[in-house]
């Protein structure tokens, strides 16, 4: 490729939800309400996504590349989905999504050095 | 909810989402709960996002800090956070909307009720210079003559006298309400005819007078729009005419001064002196004021007109009718007995919006104490109280629009109920449609109420400002006085509303069970309509003979009787008599008694008793002696201490001998009083038009269909109308009563749902606060009985001050309701008993159960949670 690649940190800080949706993609490619089941599967938080707020994110995801529209894998899906849009990770997506998580552990070191994971783990124990 | 986002996003992902909407409502499953949270998330959800999408933030420059952004984007921030934070809570937000819906919409509903029939101007040309003219005169066409000349005040008058018009020769003979009127009718009120002319001069010469003017409706749903409707004549009988020539067709959406009339024709008048006028009563005569001229001017005039006609014709007008002359603004004569009622159930409602608006504000006060410490901590960490306050303000502000418009949707269906349900005698509220003032208003004040108590609890939280830590402790003390205050009003309102509807049903209940004289029940009742005219007076007697018989001759009926004006049913006849042994003074005026023509039979099918002497029978013909009976007031009035059998009577010249007495019975309907009364049997007083009674087996209105039949084999041009049963009439004649009982009854409904669920509202919330308190009570002994009882004794306690403060407000607010009364004491003892206890037994139940839940404690767990 002569095209020179977009920088994976020109795109952090990530919003989490947006974080979260190419997270559901790491293990291949879901339709919106598999996304929805994932995230909030692995959240816990019982927070609800809604459509308008997931679309809008991934529409901003489409936009910068991060995300691609996919047809769904063959025989893998019942009919009924088959008129559901699939979205796939791009391979710019896995590398913010990496590049993310990075800044968010490096984050998430200094905390813990100051003691304030601490608390936290003794209250959720 | 989806085009609210852009185009080009809809285009895309409308679908994607809709088919995850569709998942989510699977994952919901039956429960409404679940479902009804789900939509509203979801809308807000939609909301959020539109506004996100079009009016996107300014990218941040990374690394710059958040600069205050401009006031439009800080608004619309405020807007997505209080959406997000109201679609967490559905329940609060469903409660606080419903509840304002349902005071906005009552209002609105109600207030544009009154504005149609009391505010809005007649549909007039310059409405505030047309008014009635003397209104207790039956004037005949001399004396409206003479009055209107000697009045320079009214420009012009104009007669009016109703007559019912049969139309035969267009399909089924039928009968048409219309009226006959001056020829410059039209002119005085402004108006023109849309197609053809106006009546003339010329028209009101007699014998010239066969022409009419048809209403729109009349002309497109009996004559089919025909376009060539001006010029012909159509065979329309009553008074003078037996056919007359259409001139004229009125403008689609004109208002007759009552909206009965369907045609008009002129009233002709011979131009007699007064000592020679023998013509027909003119019912009613209206005028328009001269330019500059005002209402009491004319009444002036008027008075003085009646006097002089006093003074020179003492026999046609006597010294109280004279004395009764006034001219009245048209509308404000129209409406004068439905002011006292709409005004009464306005303050109805407005009650209705008050308690609704204390309710929500109670809410909010809770909402608002329960995110207390959230807002002391923002506070602390440097938010201004005016950015708090904001936020918490377009909070309320939505709420408060969001009730407004489900008010608006609710007002809609609550005017197009009142304008089916109107019972006679309300027209002008049957033309009520939504009334833009009354919308704001209603908006406006509940808006104000909500943002008031939406923001409080901010300012309040601000100001205690780093203390944030303590703010999250008792905060019952300022709170509960607040909120505590607001129940006593609430509980005191719906009090009064109670009360009142309580009054009202009593006096329906009333209505209901007063003996009216006669049996309604299985009666079935309608006009048989002949023409005046079709008929000599003397060939009527025998027709009719053919008709009773061949309506008794249909299976099912059991007997058949005819008058001529229905009781309870508007319209009468009263005379003026001369009775035997009581000569009347000269000069002072004769006697009156009601006047009714009747088959010998009538008393029988209605069940009216004789108490003296016999009933008509069919000797009694025209050839025979003539003959009347008298009701017992009468019979008490005229002869108190004789046998009034065998007395004679005059009236009009003729005179005839009592042959019986009968029961009094409620002619002019339950609430006016009996007034002396004669019968004629029909053979010596035949008229036109009748009224059959049918006494039936089994349902009436079951019936009415072959009965029909039976008399068209006979007389196929005799019109039927008004086909009721006695029941029936009976109703419509307690319809106002039933109506407005059962408005104000749901409003006090409202009231102590809204009052049960403000007690609740505190008493919950004030346990709530005090669970500490109980739970280290216990832990030391107390049992739970005891803290039962004081979690009780305090939800009641502004409940119990709410009654007192409602009973001292109801024994004054209750006089508004006087004149509706019927039989019934403005301070009747037991409604003000009995009203009072339901009250606090439903505060009571609205208390048992935070009270019991409180009861419920564990104190470890409690404790536990400090």
């Amino acid at each position: 490729m002569t095209r020179r690649n977009p920088d994976p940190r020109d795109f952090l800080p990530l919003n989490p939800l947006e974080f979260r949706i190419l997270l559901a993609l790491r293990d291949g490619c879901r339709h919106g309400y598999a996304i929805v089941k994932d995230v909030e599967g692995r959240a816990g938080d019982g927070e609800k996504i809604f459509p308008a707020n997931l679309y809008r994110r991934i529409r901003n995801l489409l936009a910068a590349g991060l995300l691609a529209e996919t047809e769904p894998p063959r025989g893998a899906v019942p009919d009924d989905d088959r008129r559901r849009k699939f979205f796939r990770l791009t391979p710019l997506g896995l590398e913010v999504a990496r590049a993310e998580a990075g800044r968010l552990a490096e984050l998430l070191s200094e905390a813990r050095d100051k003691d304030l994971l601490a608390d936290a783990r003794e209250s959720t124990s | 909810m989806l085009y609210l986002l852009p185009v080009d996003f809809r285009a895309r992902f409308g679908d994607e989402m809709a088919l995850l909407f569709a998942d989510r409502r699977r994952e919901a499953g039956r429960s409404w709960r679940r479902r009804a949270a789900l939509w509203a998330r979801a809308a807000a959800d939609i909301v959020n996002h539109s506004l996100a999408e079009r009016f996107p933030h300014r990218p941040r420059k990374t690394g710059s800090p958040r600069r205050a952004s401009s006031m439009m984007e800080r608004l619309l921030t405020d807007i997505r956070h209080a959406l997000r934070s109201l679609a967490k809570t559905p329940g609060f937000t469903a409660a606080a909307m419903l509840t304002l819906a349902l005071g906005i919409g009552a209002n609105v509903a109600i207030f544009s009720a009154i504005d149609s029939a009391l505010l809005q101007p007649l549909p007039y040309a310059q409405p505030d210079r047309l008014v009635r003219v003397w209104p207790q005169m039956n004037f005949n066409k001399a004396l409206a003559r003479g009055v209107a000349e000697a009045s320079p005040a009214l420009q012009s008058v104009s007669g009016m006298s109703g007559w019912l018009f049969t139309l035969t020769g267009e399909g089924d003979p039928r009968q048409i309400s219309g009226v006959l009127v001056s020829w410059n009718h039209f002119e005085l009120l402004g108006v023109r005819p849309a197609m053809g002319r106006n009546f003339t001069a010329e028209d009101a010469i007699p014998g010239q007078a066969d022409v009419v003017i048809l209403s729109y409706g009349l002309w497109v749903n009996v004559f089919g729009g025909d376009p060539d409707i001006i010029g012909r004549r159509i065979q329309l009988a009553a008074g003078d005419y037996q056919t007359r020539r259409v001139i004229g067709v009125m403008p689609r959406g004109f208002q007759a001064t009552d909206p009965g009339f369907r045609l008009w024709s002129p009233l002709d008048d011979p131009g007699l002196p007064l000592r020679d006028d023998t013509s027909w009563y003119v019912n009613i005569v209206i005028g328009r004021l001269a330019e500059g001229a005002t209402v009491e001017q004319a009444s002036a005039q008027v008075r003085v007109a009646a006097e002089a006609l006093h003074n020179e014709w003492p026999e046609r007008i006597d010294d109280e009718m004279a004395r009764s002359a006034t001219v009245e603004g048209l509308q404000a004569y129209e409406v004068r007995d439905l002011g006292a009622t709409l005004w009464t159930l306005f303050a109805a409602v407005a009650a209705v919006l008050l308690i609704a608006c204390a309710n929500v504000a109670n809410l909010l006060l809770a909402r608002g104490n329960g995110r207390r410490h959230d807002l002391a901590v923002r506070a602390a960490l440097g938010a201004t109280r005016a950015r708090l306050a904001a936020q918490l303000l377009t909070e309320g502000t939505i709420i408060g629009l969001g009730g407004g418009l489900c008010g608006v949707v609710l007002a809609w269906l609550g005017v197009r109920a009142l304008a089916r349900t109107i019972p006679e005698g309300f027209d002008r509220v049957a033309e009520a449609s939504i009334d833009p003032t009354a919308l704001a208003f209603a908006t406006a004040a509940s808006l104000a109420a909500v943002v008031l108590f939406a923001v409080l609890p901010a300012w309040r939280a601000a100001a205690s400002g780093s203390g944030a830590a303590a703010a999250t402790r008792s905060v019952a003390g300022s709170h509960g006085r607040l909120s505590g205050a607001l129940v006593v009003a609430e509980v005191a309102l719906s009090l009064i509303l109670v009360i009142g509807a309580g009054l009202m049903l009593r006096s329906l209940w009333n209505l209901y069970r007063e003996d009216v004289g006669f049996d309604p029940h299985g009666v079935l009742s309608f006009r048989i309509a002949i023409p005046e005219g079709r008929f000599e007076n003397a060939a009527l007697p025998a027709h009719y003979a053919q008709i009773w018989e061949a309506i008794a001759a249909v299976p099912g009926v059991e007997q058949v009787g005819g008058i001529h004006l229905l009781p309870m049913s508007g319209g009468n006849w009263s005379f003026p008599y001369a009775a035997e042994g009581h000569p009347v003074p000269e000069g002072s005026p004769p006697s009156y008694a009601n006047h009714r023509v009747v088959t010998p039979s009538y008393f029988a099918t209605l069940g009216i008793p004789v108490r003296r002497g016999r009933a008509f029978d069919d000797s009694d013909t025209a050839a025979a002696e003539p003959v009347g009976m008298i009701n017992e007031t009468m019979a008490r009035a005229v002869w108190p201490d004789a046998d009034p059998i065998g007395k004679h009577l005059r009236v009009f010249g003729q005179e005839f001998t009592v042959v019986g007495v009968v029961a009094d019975i409620h002619q002019h309907g339950v609430r006016s009083d009996v007034r002396q009364e004669m019968y004629r049997p029909y053979d010596q007083w035949p008229t036109a038009g009748m009224f059959a009674l049918i006494r039936t087996a089994g349902d009436p209105m079951a019936l009415a269909p072959s009965v029909q039949r039976a008399i068209w084999d006979f007389d196929p041009d005799a019109p039927l109308a008004q086909v009721r049963s006695m029941d029936e009439v009976f109703g419509e004649s307690v319809a106002s009563d039933r109506f407005v009982s059962l408005l104000i009854s749901a409003f006090a409904a409202l009231a102590l749902v809204l009052g049960a669920v403000g007690v609740y509202g505190v008493t919950a919330y004030a346990t709530g606060a005090r669970l500490r308190e109980f739970g280290v009570r216990m832990a030391i002994g107390a049992d739970s009985s005891r803290v039962l009882r004081h979690a009780l004794f305090d939800g009641l306690k502004p409940a119990v001050l709410g009654v007192a403060l409602g009973l001292a407000g109801a024994w004054w607010a209750t006089r508004l309701l006087g004149e509706l009364l019927y039989d019934v004491s403005v301070y009747d003892a037991a409604t003000f008993i009995v009203v009072p206890a339901v009250l606090i037994a439903v505060a009571v139940l609205a208390c048992a159960l935070p009270a019991w839940r409180a009861s419920r404690l564990d104190p470890v767990i409690v404790l536990r949670q400090e």
